[in-house]
């Protein structure tokens, strides 16, 4: 029986040939795109789980939420966590903790170096996370204060070879250490990406100096460390959570005009394999995924199978006509509609099966190049991965039993005494499969869309925003600081537009406060500061909105250029969300008035809030970051402070960019010994959005893969309508109809589903986007002109697709149309 | 045999009501060659279809072997069809995705045979059609007259009690046409019940009984004596 079945469906797919082929391939290409997708989502969910008893692992973080400003988020604890929370919890079994240092790296002969990803860790770190070792004894590999660790990748790149321990590399200018082990690389898909582990224990590591510095009476909290506990196996996390407020509040000490600190502090303990989906925080050291996004994608997934199954059942109903009399005689001959269904469903099985194969050659040849492009190490080893394996062949007899369900009842209802006498074609087959169609445009539309204000909104975080030559600005790392007899010498060259000194929380590299008595009533103000010098404005082509810009002829705003002890305040710029947020009605209005004013300041070699005193508001200036879109730019005051301004960042004149960064750096290395290191403002702005951009990347692929599966099922649609109509259209044509009367009658045929599709794909699209862009703090609107060329081009398509198959059938000469059948 | 009691057919199209069949009754008994003439659209084949269990009639009785099936299910209809009835159709309606051989073991799948009993069956009715060289050609290669020896092939390959031919001849030239009725002759003889609709005279005097039909009725029933 099953040979007879066989037969009947091989010599179906051969006699069909140009069917079947677009049948497999919109098929195999919905696989080849759904487990693309299905393998990304895996390995997103995969993050860290690779680490034992990662369920047992936490990270420590904080929510910092000062009163009146949006709460803060940090990856990053203080470095004396790790430790108090050992002796606060019994439940704690390890704590651990990391610092990102950026000193480079030299191989003994090498003076270059290079700049690795590199931590300073404890010496429990290998316990917390147990990375197989290759080489050299990693259980107290880090307790020597002269000893690292290296992974392979780093030893090769450093030596060339992997067996290094014992070998020595220069760290930083001037402290040599020796390699006490080498460890298997950290996978692509952990949240960590250390190459190098320093010792913890050294002098003048991090880890010891901050801990010392911290531990001083009155030290201002600061957040440097990464901490990651590992509880006892029988500890309850949310016991351990619900004593973390008493923990704080006795932990966490000081206070600021009066508050506690601790009130305005949360610890979180999140579960290492949670740590790639949480939301962004400040401190994350690869950008995490947000799960509304792999959500998003999965549903691409799903809707790409669903297109691919709706063309598969439109070609399968399709032919029903053909195979009609196969079923009519099969039934006359005793066979039940079950066992017809069986015959069908099994033959869609089959060629679900057969549509498999090159979906996995697919996947194969593309998943390189989606690996280096995702920068992951997605595996596809469906052969030794038995649920890899198990999920395809899942999947594909899930999409085979889903996409041959209803052409099987389809076709097993014909009754026999009607198929036989030739009338077995309902007229709601073509019904139906015009509703496919439509339903598949609808979904090519609505990811049209979709692609569409994705990429519009990077470009607006892109460009639009910063409304800078971003390839022309070019921001020196913190290292370097800014020595003035550089800085000085600079305009000697000619090329650089504008030098500025700022500091790391001008730029939103991180955080330092201010606090604002509000001249109006009404509590406190607390604000970014913004440490500038005069060239600030100039470099990022910041005008005011009111007032005038600082300037060193007025002694007010050179106050701490001159006096960097003084407890005054200098006068200050503030930005509109600053104005705002003090009262005033209008920016004009804040010009010239005196604001009272907290800012911090190094006395005795550490931060400290000096006292509250008055200054005047010189200006007000636009709202501006180069930070991401997704933050909102919170009140800011730009002062003149050069005691924490070390970043210098450099403008261009437009020219050769290349060739002045070489003289810039060229006329460094006469100042200075150290290497000149930083990044253009694009590449910064470009990690920045590095997610979004990856985000709609896939997306514009996968749009892709749907406009070829629509444009398929269009094209099956049209190889069947004109089937049924080559009589019709033959009629039409021995009535008098030129070509151009049927090509636009068969066009009309054809853009009617279209143009149905969109008003369904339009609303979804709004709603769906228009929740997207509220996850950014800055966002554009979805213009109507979005929908409209998503539209257009849908209808472009389509009739793209079909035109040949049009043309071909209106040239038909009458006499051949009508002799069919 | 089968019989039929006040059987009526109607079809309903939108607002139209035909009835194909108009409380027709009739009776065949177990052996006859029975022929059905009548105008196109008198409802021969709706007859046919209503004998063959393929079609259920809107009212009336029918007593098919010895029991009313006039209310089946489809389902029902189907098992009391398997094996018991051959069918053979004035378009051959053979499927074109299976050569010849399969084309005759389609109607031996459903009855439930071990591949080797069912080869062994349809090397035997192709051999009667005198097809057995054609074994492992498609239809298409066919000629028509062929065509249809392969769907009497097929027919009788259950060795049915009851075959049905609905004008098996329209399509064939007179040689061919003849050639076929020939067949239904020697497997009537070898004792199955055949009904056969057909246009032509000279075929329909081939049977022992002529029924005459017209707008859905029975005009006519004549029996033939045996032409020796
Ligand atoms: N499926 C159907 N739907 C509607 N009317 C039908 C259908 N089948 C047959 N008829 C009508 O029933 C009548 C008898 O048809 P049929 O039995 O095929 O006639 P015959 O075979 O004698 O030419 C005709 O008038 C025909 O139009
Ligand atoms: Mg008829």
């Amino acid at each position: 029986m099953l040979a007879n079945y066989f037969a009947a469906a091989i010599r179906n797919l051969l006699r069909n040939r140009a069917y079947t082929l677009i049948n497999l391939f919109g098929l195999s290409l919905g696989f080849a795109a759904a487990t693309l997708i299905a393998l990304y989502a895996r390995d997103e969910f995969s993050y860290d789980r690779f680490v034992p008893n990662h369920d047992r692992i936490y990270r420590v973080g904080e929510i910092i939420e000062p009163p009146g400003r949006s709460p803060m988020r940090l990856s990053v604890t203080s470095t004396t966590d790790a430790e108090a929370l050992k002796l606060a919890f019994p439940e704690v079994e390890a704590a651990t903790r990391l610092i990102p240092s950026n000193l480079r790296l030299s191989a003994k002969q090498d003076n270059e170096g290079a700049t690795l990803a590199s931590f300073w860790a404890d010496p429990s770190f290998f316990d917390v996370f147990p990375l197989s070792g290759v080489a050299g004894n990693l259980a107290n590999a880090l307790s020597q204060p002269d000893s690292l660790v290296l992974t392979r990748r780093a030893a090769r790149q450093l030596f060339s070879r992997e067996d290094v321990v014992g070998e020595t590399i220069r760290v930083g200018p001037d402290t040599v250490m020796r390699v006490a082990a080498v460890v298997e690389n950290f996978p692509s898909n952990s949240h960590l990406n250390g190459e190098v582990f320093l010792p913890g224990a050294a002098s003048f590591s991090p880890l010891v100096t901050l801990t010392a510095e911290q531990r001083q009476p009155g030290a201002l909290r600061s957040e440097n460390a990464y901490t990651y506990v590992r509880l006892r196996a029988a500890a309850n996390i949310h016991d351990v959570r619900s004593r973390l407020g008493a923990f704080t509040d006795s932990h966490v000490s000081g206070s600021v005009n009066g508050t506690p600190i601790a009130k305005s502090y949360t610890f979180t303990l999140t579960p290492l394999a949670d740590i790639h989906l949480q939301p962004r925080s400040i401190g994350d050291i690869k950008p995490p995924t947000d799960v509304r996004v792999l959500h998003a994608l999965i549903a691409v997934a799903v809707l790409i199978l669903v297109v691919a199954c709706g063309n598969f059942i439109s070609m399968m109903t399709a032919r029903a006509s053909r195979r009609a009399v196969e079923v009519g005689v099969r039934k006359a001959a005793g066979a039940t509609q079950r066992q017809i269904m069986i015959q069908f469903m099994g033959e869609c099985l089959f060629y679900a099966l057969l549509a498999l194969l090159p979906a996995v050659v697919a996947v194969e040849l593309v998943l390189p190049a989606f690996n280096g492009f995702l920068r992951r190490e997605i595996a596809f080893d469906y052969l030794t991965d038995p649920r890899l394996g198990l999920g395809l062949i899942g999947l594909t007899m899930l999409t085979g039993l889903a996409a041959g369900a209803y052409p099987a009842l389809y076709l097993s209802r014909f009754k026999p005494n009607a198929v036989l006498r030739g009338t077995a074609l309902t007229p709601q087959s073509s019904r139906a499969r015009q509703s496919l169609v439509v339903a598949q445009f609808a979904i090519l539309i609505a990811l049209l869309v979709a692609t569409f204000t994705v990429n519009r909104q990077i470009h607006f975080a892109i460009e639009d925003r910063l409304r800078l030559p971003t390839d022309q600005i070019y921001l020196a790392s913190e290292a370097l600081g800014c020595p003035s007899s550089f800085t000085d010498a600079i305009p000697t060259l000619g090329r650089v537009k504008a030098v500025t000194c700022v500091s790391g929380s001008t730029l939103g590299f991180d955080h330092i406060s201010v606090n604002f008595v509000s001249p109006h009533g009404g509590g406190n103000v607390n604000g970014r500061a913004a440490q500038i010098d005069y060239s600030f404005f100039d470099v990022f082509g910041i005008q005011p909105i009111a007032g005038r810009l600082l300037s060193p002829q007025f002694g007010q705003d050179d106050l701490l250029r001159k006096d960097p002890a003084t407890a005054d305040n200098p006068t200050v710029v503030v930005n509109e969300a600053a104005a705002r947020a003090l009262g005033y009605s209008s920016p004009a209005d804040a010009v010239g008035t005196f604001a009272r004013w907290q800012r911090l300041s190094f006395m005795d070699g550490r931060l400290q809030f000096q006292g509250q005193s008055s200054s005047k508001i010189a200006a007000v200036v636009p709202d501006f970051s180069i930070g991401s879109v997704r933050d909102v730019i919170g009140p800011t005051a730009y002062y003149i402070d050069p005691t924490v301004s070390a970043r210098m960042v450099f403008r261009f004149d437009g020219g050769s960019v290349q060739q002045s960064l070489e003289s810039v750096r060229e006329l460094w290395e006469k100042h200075s010994s150290t290497a000149f290191q930083g990044m253009f403002l694009d590449q910064f702005v470009n990690a920045l959005y590095e997610d979004v951009l990856t985000q709609s990347a896939i997306f514009t692929w996968f749009s892709a893969v749907a406009v070829v599966l629509a444009a398929l099922g269009l094209l099956g649609l049209a190889i069947f309508t004109a089937e049924r109509r080559t009589k019709e259209i033959g009629l039409r044509k021995v009535m008098g109809a030129r070509r151009t009367d049927i090509l636009l009658f068969l066009g009309w045929q054809f853009a009617r589903p279209v143009l149905w599709a969109n008003l369904i794909a339009w609303p979804c699209a709004y709603l769906v986007m228009q929740r997207w862009l509220q996850g950014f703090a800055y966002h554009t609107d979805i213009g109507i002109l979005t929908f409209v060329i998503a539209g257009a081009l849908a209808l472009v398509i389509a009739l793209a697709t079909v035109a040949g198959h049009a043309m071909l059938v209106a040239r038909a000469k009458p006499v051949e149309a009508l002799r069919y059948e | 045999m089968l019989k039929l009691d006040r059987i009526c057919r109607t079809y309903r199209t939108s607002d139209v009501e035909t009835a194909a069949l108009d409380e027709v009754s009739l009776e065949v008994r177990a052996g006859e060659f029975l022929s059905i003439m009548g105008p196109s659209g008198c409802g021969k084949s709706t007859l046919l279809n209503v004998l063959g269990l393929i079609d259920s009639p809107t009212s009336g009785a029918y007593w098919f072997m010895g029991e009313d099936v006039a209310r089946c299910s489809e389902e029902q209809l189907t098992l009391r069809r398997r094996s018991r009835v051959g069918f053979v159709f004035q378009n051959f309606n053979l499927i074109e995705d299976l050569d010849v051989a399969e084309n005759v073991e389609v109607a031996l799948l459903y009855v439930g045979m071990s591949r080797a009993e069912r080869r062994s069956r349809v090397a035997e009715a192709l051999e009667r059609v005198g097809l057995m060289h054609r074994e492992h050609h498609m239809p298409k290669q066919l000629s028509g007259g062929q065509q249809q020896r392969v769907a009497v092939a097929r027919a009788l390959v259950t060795r049915p009690k009851l075959l049905l031919a609905d004008e098996p001849t329209g399509n064939l030239d007179s040689a061919n046409g003849d050639a076929v009725l020939d067949l239904l002759g020697a497997i009537n003889r070898a004792g199955t019940t055949i009904v056969m609709v057909t246009h032509s005279a000279e075929h329909a005097n081939r049977a022992r009984r002529i029924v005459h039909m017209l707008d859905g009725r029975i005009v006519e029933d004549q029996e033939i004596a045996v032409a020796c």
